[in-house]
């Protein structure tokens, strides 16, 4: 089965072939960034006009990529949820009526199981069942997964996603949108011992994240260092932003850890945003090597939002006998421990 | 034969029709929400009840704006989905025109009446534009526009039939002499296929790539990135 993804939930729009015996076929990726950056953030009207400008020439170039036709085409997943609604609307109404004229059937993939399942487009995937760090700039969530469509929540955050935190903190430092990348750059250069942020929620059980603090402490570092400037000097802001990608990294470490004991797993899956930390992924590799567990992540273009990720989850339903009827959806919340299981087609959909 | 299909999702209406050789399918429902759901079912029942397949359509027409924004992207969504996948030619129609025409056909307007069709643009402004409308086809006095309800009347000096749309809320009536005002008047998806037929058969079709929709409204000051998780308490 050969199926056409659409992505366009937040700031990126993606655009994907997955083909289930060849593998993924193409994909496109059109990044807001420039649009937002003067924001410090997602502005959801400029990017849903964005998308609509970018979307259509994006499905041409993906499929000419791809080397197939509009008749090659079985089905079309488009993400139908969480996101900005307005955002959502577009791929959605462009992607259920195209597999309209194309008469296939469509699916509306949840955007946080694609993320999900994004590693299993790698050479070697992860088996199930396994604990998914789900990390990304809405979200931080840890998932026991048995199978597609088989969630269990164990444990999320509380206020700020991980993902949010490192913007927020960027933005403090006048770093550039999205922060996560420039604090993850500006980290290597920071002295790690000049400065020890909390490691919030680690000192009592359970599963859940608060990264409001941290963000507080970062502002309160910054006002203490920079005396009656904007900022404090260039290393101090190394050092500091050394200090919270410490705090952040070692927090989710220690939650993915205590996930994997809980549940007895050996295979953790991280994906989203952040799962393209490098500090992250190292410290994971490091600590899970100790219990003889295995950390999996996704290519970095794969861990960011994307179509590939989109086409690949709703090729598994569309295999599995799941689809829509003709209406458009866009659910901006949509809780992923919701969705049916794979393999039972007659299970009620949200 | 000529066979053209609109679709209207611009406002609180959601429509659809079918124009088959003079047959006219159509199909309309006043949504608060809900657009998303109901237009392509909408468009699949009237392909049905005239026997017609999508292939078999020559163009697709819809309204292009202004209106609200979401709805508008909705309609054009669709559009994009139906004519890249059927690889039809469209009809970009202007919202406010279309309203026009539907006001001369309601109010049996006589030729060559001016109306004046506004829609509530919030922030007190206005889209608005005056057309003359005919039996079966409107013609520009004054190019759509956005502006505050004051503004109105400096520019609008001939006298008015009809003055239609939300943005008559607004008291436009008080600088302007309208015969007659509607505010609850909406565009809807038979009047739009009577302009598209006519751009149709004077070859005014275009490729769907080359369509922009005519939001007005260019800057406002822009909200900020919304919440996405459900259960956190709202950011500050
Ligand atoms: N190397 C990195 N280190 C830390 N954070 C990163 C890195 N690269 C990206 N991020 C963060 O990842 C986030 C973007 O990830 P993603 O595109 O998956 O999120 P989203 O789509 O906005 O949110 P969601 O998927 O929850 O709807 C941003 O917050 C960004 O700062
Ligand atoms: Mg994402």
């Amino acid at each position: 089965m050969r199926v056409l993804g659409i992505e366009t939930s937040c700031d990126e729009t993606g655009v994907a072939v997955y083909d289930s015996q060849a593998g993924l076929l193409a994909h496109t990726l059109y990044s807001q960034v420039a649009v937002h950056a003067d924001y410090g953030g997602v502005v959801p009207e400029l990017a849903s006009r964005d998308h609509v400008r970018k979307l259509l020439p994006l499905i041409r170039q993906t499929l000419a990529d791809a080397n197939c036709t509009g008749e090659q085409i079985d089905g079309i997943a488009y993400t139908a949820g969480p996101g900005l609604v307005g955002a959502l609307m577009v791929g959605g109404a462009v992607g259920r009526s195209l597999a309209y004229a194309w008469n296939i059937p469509a699916i509306g993939v949840h955007h946080m199981e694609g993320h999900l399942l994004a590693p299993m487009l790698e050479t070697e995937p992860p088996d199930f069942p396994f604990v998914a760090l789900l990390v990304s700039g809405g979200h931080t969530q840890l998932v026991a997964v048995a199978g597609i469509g088989r969630y269990e929540i164990l444990g999320e955050s509380l206020d700020d996603a991980a993902g949010e935190a490192f913007d927020k903190a960027a933005k403090m430092l006048d770093l550039d949108y999205p922060g996560g990348p420039e604090i993850a750059r500006l980290a290597e250069r920071g002295d790690p011992d000049r400065f020890r942020f909390p490691r919030p929620m680690t000192d009592r059980p359970g599963l859940d994240f608060s990264f409001s603090g941290l963000k507080t402490f970062t502002l309160n570092t910054v006002a203490e260092h920079r005396g009656d400037a904007v900022l404090p000097d260039e290393q101090t802001v190394a050092d500091i932003a050394c200090a919270f990608q410490e705090a952040v990294v070692d927090t989710l470490v220690i939650k993915c850890r205590r996930a994997l004991d809980q549940t007895g797993m050996k295979t953790l899956v991280i994906a989203g945003g952040v799962s393209a930390n490098r500090r992250l992924r190292n410290k994971l590799e490091a600590a899970l090597a100790r219990q003889g567990a295995r950390v999996y992540y996704a290519r970095n273009e794969f861990c960011t939002d994307n179509g590939a990720m989109i086409a690949y989850a709703g090729c598994q339903r569309l295999l599995a006998g799941q689809h829509d009827d003709l209406a458009i959806r866009a659910i901006p919340r949509w809780p992923m421990d919701t969705l049916p299981p794979l393999g039972n087609p007659d299970a009620p959909k949200q | 034969m000529t066979t053209i299909l609109a679709l209207d999702t611009s406002m609180e209406a959601c429509s659809a029709g079918l124009w088959v050789d003079g047959r006219i399918f159509a199909r309309k429902e006043t949504l608060q929400r809900g657009h998303s759901q109901k237009i392509l079912p909408m468009i699949a029942q009237i392909l049905g009840q005239a026997g017609i397949v999508l292939s078999e359509v020559n163009a697709v027409a819809f309204t292009s704006g202004p209106g609200s924004f979401t709805g508008l992207r909705i309609g054009f969504g669709v559009v994009q989905g139906l004519a890249f996948g059927a690889n039809l030619p469209v009809i970009p129609v202007s919202t406010l025109e279309v309203m026009a025409l539907s006001a001369f056909h309601k109010y049996n307007l006589p030729e060559d009446a001016l109306i004046l069709p506004a829609l509530d643009a919030r922030m007190n402004e206005v889209y608005w534009g005056v057309y003359r409308a005919g039996e079966k086809n409107t013609t520009v006095i004054q190019p759509d526009r956005i502006s505050t309800p004051e503004v109105i009347p400096t520019l609008v000096r001939e006298s008015i039939a009809a003055g239609i749309g939300s943005g008559w809320s607004y008291n436009l009536g008080q600088g302007i002499s309208a015969n007659l005002v509607d505010v609850s008047l909406e565009p809807n998806a038979e009047d739009l296929l009577v302009l598209a037929l006519n751009r149709y058969q004077a070859g005014d079709i275009v490729a769907v790539d080359t369509v922009e929709l005519s939001y007005l409204r260019e800057n406002i000051s822009w909200k900020k990135r919304q919440k996405l998780r459900p259960e956190s308490p709202e950011k500050t």
